[in-house]
């Protein structure tokens, strides 16, 4: 499994999300694509897809002018095995425990 | 791994919270994954997690009431390409507390000393 950060830190950001959100529903577009898209400049949208690459999340292929990007949804699924693992642990099945059986 | 230890107080007496712990359904429920158990000496323990990991093992001791011990270790993938962890040993302890049970839980790594693999 991939380092969960930099997933959670890319996804901490409401403009990487909507990027994500608008590759995952339209699939692979150019940074011009985006921009048409998100209320930001081509500049800044640049910056976020710097930060998905890093953390795996996009993926750009192509050459510099009309790159297309993709959302390779991987490191997502490894960030939510590591929330799952996480809710998963002894503390929170016993709190489940407890409210389970007290309301019985 | 080292042993870990966690505790809670529970509102209701020792014979109520053992009964969450040997039905497979209110099993499941508080431990968030699909679980099997066959609360007697050998018998057979699954759990199912919901990314898909599971993790199986034997009952090694069964007190009514008192405490539920069992090894496991986890199975993820399947053929080829099948992982398998670690096993480790899982101790449930129930004490009587003047306001209800004491539920004490241990994971200790199992090492190859205890019988049969699990």
């Amino acid at each position: 499994m991939t380092d969960p950060d930099p997933v959670f830190d890319a996804l901490a950001d409401p403009t990487r999300r909507a990027v994500i959100r608008a590759l995952a529903d339209v699939g692979p577009s150019t940074l011009a694509d985006l921009t048409r898209q998100l209320p930001v400049t081509r500049q800044a949208v640049a910056k976020h897809l710097v930060v998905l690459q890093d953390a795996g999340l996009v993926a750009g292929e192509g050459p510099v002018r009309g790159r297309r990007y993709t959302f390779t949804p991987q490191p997502l699924s490894d960030a939510m095995s590591w929330m799952v693992e996480v809710g998963a642990g002894w503390d929170e099945r016993l709190a489940r425990l407890k409210r389970q059986v007290e309301r019985a | 791994m080292t042993a870990e230890i966690h505790e809670q107080t529970i509102e209701a007496p020792p014979d109520d919270v053992w009964g969450f712990m040997v039905d497979p359904a209110a099993l499941s429920v508080w431990f968030g994954a699909d679980a099997w158990l066959e609360p007697e000496t050998d018998g057979r323990v699954s759990f199912r997690f919901a990314d898909g990991s599971v993790r199986r093992g034997v009952v090694e001791q069964v007190e009514r009431s008192r405490r539920l011990t069992w090894r496991w270790r986890e199975h993820r993938g399947a053929g080829f390409s099948l992982e398998v962890g670690d096993a480790s040993r899982v101790t449930i302890e129930l004490e009587p507390v003047a306001d209800g049970t004491l539920v004490r839980i241990t994971e200790t790594p199992a090492i190859a000393a205890s019988r049969g693999a699990a």
